[in-house]
């Protein structure tokens, strides 16, 4: 099973990576809607609940068909509100799809994360009923079919007196009271869907619910476009007395009929089942195994300042601010293990390296910057990349002879290892992380940005020459762009002139002695 | 403009192409040559009880207003679907009445998938249960269709005969 799930990440990883390398070269990273996927879903969402006011207005129980037809032939606001309305939620589909995918591949899924995986499958599953419901309310022919369907497997559970199926036979004409329903369930269930999202995103801080403004602009123009020049159909209306031969069906929320209606309604069941059962295992068996779990944070209480910048900073609220056991009048910081994802992000953003998921904390990142200085001792430009994207220059040792620091995310990188390496000889630091929207731990990518160039707390030091350091966004396939950047700022940092090594950099002792000066045990300061 | 920039556009366009395309796929559902002859009612079926008298002891432990003397258990009886299609016997199976208790109505609905044209249609609908006292209903008749159309045969609830609906309601 294990090895089918890592198979498959692979794949997907490399499939999406590479789509993402291709809008990345037309959009740019900050166009890129595959980055954008959950935000676009919500997006979409929100344009299928103002279109959806429109067409309330003007549908009629009493005459389904009829009052969709007569939206239809507005022409200047049914017929394209309609299609908007339809295409939207479409769109809702696709994103939501591409974003569980992205997920899955990133390892997104397990852990504490397991809840935002497990909501997001419920919320498929209602945007997939809720778009059932919408469809029938037409009840055209394939409104009758999906109905069909539905009824076909709800009769398979033993708990109705009368086969619904019967409802459809066209023995007796059909109630007003099953559009009523249907239209109930199509406003209802949305609003469940908004409380799932507050659900889904309910472990997360800043959760970001709507795509950038040109992007969303972008996708509403696209949608409004599509509908003038390709409006929905109106297809027949349901005619209970004729077989349907061939029938138009929106393969977003029709993609099972093609198999389900050639099948008897229990194994329909069966696979549904299977396929649910797959996917709510997912947090399970995407788990890494025990020896290679990643430990969540953890808090050395004598080196925290209280200064509450990794509570801001954590992506996943999983820090907050205690009172202290000792006689310091600071708060401490305090890591929930259920909640921590060990993205390592407050190992950045801990100015005297107090913090971090163990073996990752600022320290030890200089520990390993001075085992890499000793083995390298750079005179030319450094790669410091981030080992998920960043042109899979992460995971090489060196790059276009430029040696290659690895680092987990590039938002762990505590500021100190870029001062240095600097300091120890090297000319230049070009950092590489993946695009901020990409960053598998959320807001990585743009607190590096700020801590390296715009004084947020843990921020490179002034004595470091911003000139010397380069931060570049590069995906996973971007090989080429690090390439190039390299090269550039080789040249740049040539320009500059070079800079000659110290001797015994020591910024871990540096540190104790200028950001906590009075309230580091005296035994802390060797 | 340069060619990056036509190129997302293009590439924008597609995806909105896509997106109308995936939203209306003729998918193929049957034979255009074929009618169908469609069975479809719903009959308040037949509750056969098995009464007994309860002894003493029984009407001590009930409550007193319970103690009634005789103790019933009913549950319907299952019907028997026969269906005869230009003489060949097609269908032949039980029909149980819905419910957890068994004593809900028995309702049929069987879609049989039929060449276009004439068939002799004969059909019984009738309890298994032999100290039933329905009767068993049927039908027999030529039922004429074209392609793509349904026969609906259904219940004339106040005549209790099977007959054959003719549009759509």
């Amino acid at each position: 099973m294990r090895t089918i799930v890592d198979g498959s990440r692979k794949t997907l990883r490399y499939a999406v990576g590479k789509a993402d390398s291709c809008f990345n070269r037309v959009h740019g990273w900050q166009g890129n809607p595959l980055y954008h996927s959950g935000a676009v879903a919500v997006g979409a969402f929100v344009v299928l609940l103002v279109t959806g006011v429109y067409l309330l207005l003007f549908y009629r129980v009493g005459a389904p068909y009829a009052s969709v037809a007569a939206i239809s032939h507005q022409a200047w606001g049914g017929r394209w509100i309609r299609t908007v309305h339809r295409y939207a939620s479409d769109l809702a589909v696709v994103a939501i799809v591409v974003h569980a995918v992205r997920m899955f591949f990133q390892g997104r899924s397990w852990g504490p994360r397991a809840l935002a995986w497990l909501s997001g499958l419920v919320l498929l599953f209602v945007l997939l009923v809720s778009g059932w419901t919408g469809y029938v309310m037409v009840w055209d022919v394939q409104a009758r079919l999906f109905a069909m369907e539905g009824a076909r497997l709800l009769d398979v559970l033993p708990i109705f007196s009368e086969p619904i199926v019967r409802a459809f036979s066209g023995e007796t004409p059909m109630p007003g009271a099953f559009f009523f329903l249907n239209l109930f369930l199509h406003i209802a269930l949305p609003i469940g869907l908004a409380l799932l999202l507050w659900i889904h995103v309910a472990r997360v801080a800043r959760p970001r619910l709507l795509p950038p403004r040109p992007l969303l602009f972008a996708s509403l123009g696209l949608l409004l476009l599509l509908s003038v020049v390709w409006p929905a159909p109106m297809i027949p209306e349901a005619d209970a007395l004729r077989v349907p031969v061939e029938v138009t069906v929106d393969l977003f929320y029709g993609f099972f009929l093609p198999i389900t209606t050639r099948v008897q309604p229990g194994w329909t069941w069966l696979l549904g089942g299977g396929l649910a059962v797959v996917a709510c295992l997912v947090p399970v068996v995407a788990r890494p195994r025990s020896p290679y779990r990643p430990a969540p944070s953890v808090v050395d209480e004598r080196l925290c300042t209280g200064c509450e910048q990794c509570y801001l900073d954590c992506p996943y609220e999983a820090i907050s601010m205690v009172a202290r056991q000792d006689d310091r009048p600071t708060l401490v910081a305090r890591v929930d293990p259920g909640l921590c994802v060990s993205c390592g992000i407050c190992a950045g953003s801990c100015a005297p390296m107090g913090v971090g998921p163990p073996g990752r904390t600022g320290r030890d990142q200089l520990a390993g910057v001075h085992a890499f200085v000793e083995r390298h001792a750079p005179r030319d430009v450094v790669i410091v990349a981030c080992d998920r994207g960043s042109g899979g220059v992460g995971s090489m040792a060196s790059f276009l002879h430029a040696p290659v620091l690895p680092v987990g995310c590039a938002g762990s990188l505590h500021t100190s290892v870029v001062e240095h390496l600097i300091r120890s000889g090297a000319q230049g630091v070009l950092v590489v992380s993946c695009p901020p929207r990409d960053c598998w731990n959320r807001e990585g990518a743009i607190w590096l940005e700020q801590r390296l160039f715009h004084d947020r707390e843990a921020e490179l030091q002034a004595r470091v020459d911003r000139r010397r350091v380069r931060l570049l966004f590069a995906a996973e396939h971007e090989r080429s762009i690090v390439a190039e950047a390299l090269l550039r700022f080789r040249d740049d940092v040539a320009a500059i002139g070079s800079t000659a090594p110290e001797d015994d950099v020591r910024i871990e002792a540096e540190c104790d002695l200028e950001g906590s000066v009075g309230r580091v045990p005296s035994e802390l300061r060797t | 403009m340069n060619a990056v920039r036509v190129t997302g556009m293009l590439l924008a366009l597609g995806m909105a192409g896509a997106l109308g395309a995936g939203s209306r796929i003729p998918v193929a559902l049957g034979d255009p040559d074929l009618g169908q002859i469609r069975l479809s009612w719903r009959l308040a079926g037949e509750v056969v009880e098995v009464c007994r008298e309860r002894t003493a002891e029984e009407l001590e432990r009930l409550p007193a207003h319970m103690r009634t003397a005789t103790a019933c258990e009913g549950r319907g009886t299952p019907w028997l679907l026969v269906v005869e299609l230009d003489g060949t016997e097609t269908v032949r199976r039980i029909v149980e009445p819905r419910g957890a208790r068994g004593d809900r109505p028995v309702a049929v609905i069987e879609e049989l998938a039929v060449e276009a044209g004439a068939h002799q249609v004969e059909l019984r609908f009738g309890p298994t249960d032999p100290g039933a006292v329905s009767d068993a209903i049927t039908y027999d008749d030529l039922v004429e269709l074209e392609s793509g159309e349904v026969a609906l045969i259904t219940l004339d609830r106040e005549a209790r005969r099977l007959v054959r609906a003719r549009s759509d309601p």
